[in-house]
């Protein structure tokens, strides 16, 4: 099957380029045929690249180790699911599975959008067929997955074994989904750029992309920590490394983008904020991409031998200059029908919100680049670690909650003093409360108290919102749990955002709790002996050494105690996996996890000695899984935003509604 | 066998994408631009789902209002300015329609009209059609059969000249 993955390829990238024309040019002349059959086009490709990714997974699972990709990313002994999920293990795999992602929203967008946004259409399919030129020419001239080997060798490298693991298995497909969709609203906002089309028309029919790809790479953050957390064993979840932060900044503009645009459709401002906003973000998911891939992070000397590098490079220099100079180009259509009138407003503090999450992802990005840019001028890398990271983006995101509170309830134009004390006495007072109590529980670190006392007001205000909505419908005779849910169904986007918002403070209660009152002890124990850590106490049992066909491992048994109580036990372990043919050695270790929502006991064996004792480090981490959870929380929220309103309900609005206006309004015409 | 299923695959597509050059005008043009009368169906779409987004918002400024969220001189300031634009809308998509519709009844008038003239030219067909078929059965004289033995009588005959029967009542006429 590997000529019908090599020919695919070709063809995907034949057809994208005719579509590039086709629908420009259809979009131009307003030849219905042209756009037509660039919209065939696409969807042709994706079944195209859907029969390349099948190839390719054939080669994997029938080691057809003749395939450069094949060889150096799995073996005969490798299971099968890992088997499938090496597709997107190395580069020029990843790479064509970044392709299929492009070409399925290519063809949803396309099928989704028949009878609506003729006029924007052309364009944002000319966008979309633009970014998958430039992916199938990557995928199939310069990093191809199907490109053999001058020999064929008895058995594959194999699968690094820290990525045989659930999470490091679904974590790229979820984060990719993410990054990719992106290339949607992106799509539509060039579209309105390049046809002028420049009201709501290109925001209200991204909308549900923007929340479906913000949700993904929320998501896939949180699983790329979670693995980080199980799998590296370190004791920590997020590191500030390069390829976090590739993934973190563009997250952290989608998520103002997909705040500002509300503004833009409520009051028609922002609209140049908006604009730069999801053309920013695109930006860093490429750019993201590309630090991540072309090794220029490890150093610069890299980058200038790996063969991507230059492509990324050149394909953002593009992206840009053409998207901010259209943008300089309709500077004119884009002035505000509304203007600010004060600063306490809901207008400013959406403003705020854009101007802290920009400033956030700037100081990521400056952080994340300082050792190329020394490295390019200095000739030596000074590195930037955790201490610049947090010192700048702590108290951003702190102002961040605050502001996620004060945002939904403010009022709009100017709040009165009627308006502030309604809306936020309670919630203030619980927010200080809460603050006091901790400090009085034994709580000093003032981060810690300014962030649970902010979550504490954010919590009070979403649950005041829900309050105030129940007993509105409830006093026209609907008991609570049926108000509750109609209230809900009726207002998905607004009570879905509370539900994200809610979940977003569950992680940040999470980050904090975790971040500030770690416990760590290390120890070495020799057989029977004992290690206290907080309330905990762990014995320690038994050592075993086994061996598999995949590894030589060393686990060793301790037995837990809570206070008094034995409460289980623990298996941490290190592994060596065998070193086979080319294979290199590869050293992992088995972190040991008790998890309950009040905290983990988090346990790593270091080493082993000749003695028969064993060195551990044992951390007690404080509420890690509030952030799980808070994650589960914000992906339902998501899902309430996203899930679609039925007809008549609009219908009904409209119904009703209509009544009111012709018979109220005295229209001067 | 691959190279085979290559093709196929190759063919398939470029027939998928080469279709619409083909099959042009035989789709529904409904919602073709550049036609004049979709261009207003395309602003009557715009105008409508402006008007119902204006409408949604009415219902969440009221709702805001109920909440407490806004106070008094704030909702009212809102209501107004939307029920405004709105009002605005209900007007502008009242007249586009108008004007549709009057369009649609000169086009409608006219095809009544076409339709009118081609039923009453194809009455006319019909009818000399039957005229000169008749005219040919009469000419080859059809009707004048026995229908007991199929010899020919003389329209004036009472009786068959070669079998006898009786000619007339039970006879089925075929006399125009």
């Amino acid at each position: 099957m590997v000529e019908t993955g090599v020919i695919s390829i070709f063809l995907s990238f034949i057809i994208s380029v005719y579509i590039l024309i086709a629908s420009l040019a259809g979009g131009k002349t307003g030849r219905r045929e042209l756009i037509k059959s660039a919209e065939n086009g696409a969807v042709a490709v994706f079944f195209l690249l859907t029969l390349a990714c099948i190839s390719l997974i054939h080669a994997l699972l029938t080691r057809d180790f003749s395939l450069k990709y094949v060889a150096l990313n799995s073996s005969r002994d490798l299971s099968t699911i890992y088997t499938i999920t090496a597709l997107w293990a190395g580069q020029a795999g990843s790479l064509l599975l970044w392709s299929w992602i492009l070409s399925v929203y290519m063809a949803l967008v396309v099928v989704l959008n028949r009878g609506r946004n003729r006029g924007l259409m052309p364009f944002v399919l000319g966008v979309l067929a633009a970014v998958s030129c430039f992916f199938t020419y990557l995928v199939g001239f310069v990093e191809s997955p199907f490109e053999k080997l001058p020999f064929v060798p008895a058995d594959g490298n194999g699968l690094n074994p820290i990525l045989q693991n659930p999470y490091m298995a679904i974590h790229p497909v979820t984060l990719y989904i993410g990054y990719v969709g992106v290339t949607v609203p992106f799509a539509f906002a060039l579209g309105a750029l390049i046809s002028g089309r420049l009201g709501d028309e290109w925001i209200r029919s991204s909308r549900t992309w923007t929340v479906f790809c913000w949700t993904f790479l929320s998501l896939g953050l949180l699983l790329g920590a979670r693995w980080a957390y199980l799998e590296l064993g370190w004791g920590g979840y997020w590191a500030w490394d390069p390829v976090e932060n590739a993934a973190f900044m563009p997250w952290l503009v989608a998520t103002a983008f997909l705040h500002s645009v509300m503004i833009q459709e409520k009051k028609g401002m922002l609209k140049k904020w908006n604009l730069a906003l999801v053309i920013l973000t695109f930006f860093l998911a490429i750019f993201g991409t590309f630090i991540t891939r072309s090794g220029i992070i490890s150093s610069v000397h890299s980058f200038a031998q790996s063969d991507i590098g230059p492509y990324f490079l050149a394909f953002i220099g593009v992206i840009l200059l053409f998207s901010f100079g259209m943008f300089i180009l309709r500077l004119d259509d884009l002035k505000s029908d509304d203007h600010f009138d004060s600063i306490l407003s809901r207008e400013s503090a959406f403003l705020f919100n854009n101007l802290i999450f920009l400033g956030a992802a700037f100081s990521v990005f400056l952080g994340t680049i300082f050792p190329i840019l020394t490295e390019a001028i200095k000739g030596e890398k000074i590195l930037v670690g955790p201490p610049y990271f947090n010192r700048v983006n702590v108290p951003m995101g702190l102002i961040l909650i605050l502001l996620m509170g004060v945002g939904p309830l403010i009022s709009w134009r100017k709040a009165s003093k009627q308006n502030l004390m309604r809306n936020f006495l309670y919630p203030t007072i619980f927010g200080l409360l809460t603050g006091i109590v901790l400090f009085i529980l034994g709580i000093r670190e003032i981060v810690a108290l300014v962030s649970f006392g902010l979550c504490a007001f954010v919590s009070a205000t979403v649950f005041t919102e829900f309050f105030r909505g129940v007993r509105v419908r409830s006093s026209r005779g609907e008991n609570y749990l049926i108000a509750l849910y109609r209230l809900i169904s009726r207002n998905r986007r607004r009570y879905g955002g509370d539900i994200v918002h809610l979940g977003v403070v569950l992680i940040v209660i999470g980050i904090t709790a975790s971040s500030a009152f770690v416990t760590q002890k290390e120890a070495t124990l020799k057989r029977g002996e004992t290690l206290s850590i907080g309330k905990y106490t762990m014995r320690f049992d038994e050592l075993r050494r086994y061996s598999t066909q995949a590894k030589d491992g060393t686990a060793a048994t301790l037995t837990v105690f809570n206070r008094e109580k034995e409460i289980g036990s623990m298996v941490p372990e290190k592994n060596v996996y065998k070193y086979e043919g080319n294979r290199e050695i590869n050293q992992e270790t088995e972190v040991a996890l008790r998890s309950t929502f009040k905290d983990d006991l988090y346990v790593i064996l270091t080493g082993v000695d000749d003695t028969g004792a064993a060195n551990f480090r044992v951390l007690i981490n404080p509420m890690v899984s509030w952030i799980w959870a808070g994650g589960v929380v914000l992906l339902l929220g998501a899902i309430v935003t996203m899930w679609p309103a039925r007809v008549e309900r609009r219908a009904e609005a409209g119904a009703r509604y209509s009544v009111g206006v012709s018979k109220d309004t005295v229209v001067k015409a | 066998m691959e190279k085979i299923f290559i093709l196929i695959i190759v063919m398939a597509v470029a027939v998928f994408i080469s279709i619409p050059f083909f099959r042009r005008g035989v789709e529904e043009d409904s919602e073709d631009p550049d036609r004049p009368e979709g261009d207003k169906e395309a602003e009557l779409n715009r105008l409508n789902a402006e008007k119902e987004s204006f409408l949604a918002a009415i219902k969440e400024v009221d709702f805001d209002y109920k909440v407490g969220k806004l106070t008094r001189e704030d909702y009212q300031e809102l209501e107004t300015k939307y029920k405004t634009e709105a009002a605005l809308l209900l007007q502008r998509i009242d007249n586009l329609k108008a004007e549709m519709n009057n369009a649609g009844l000169k086009d409608g008038l006219e095809e009544e009209i076409r339709k009118t003239r081609r039923t009453k030219s194809a009455d006319d067909k019909g009818l000399e059609e039957e005229i000169l078929s008749a005219r040919k059965l009469r000419a080859k004289g059809l009707e004048h059969l026995c229908s007991r033995c199929g010899a020919r009588y003389q329209p004036e005959d009472r009786f068959c000249s070669k079998c006898g029967t009786k000619l007339g009542e039970d006879q089925t006429s075929q006399a125009y």
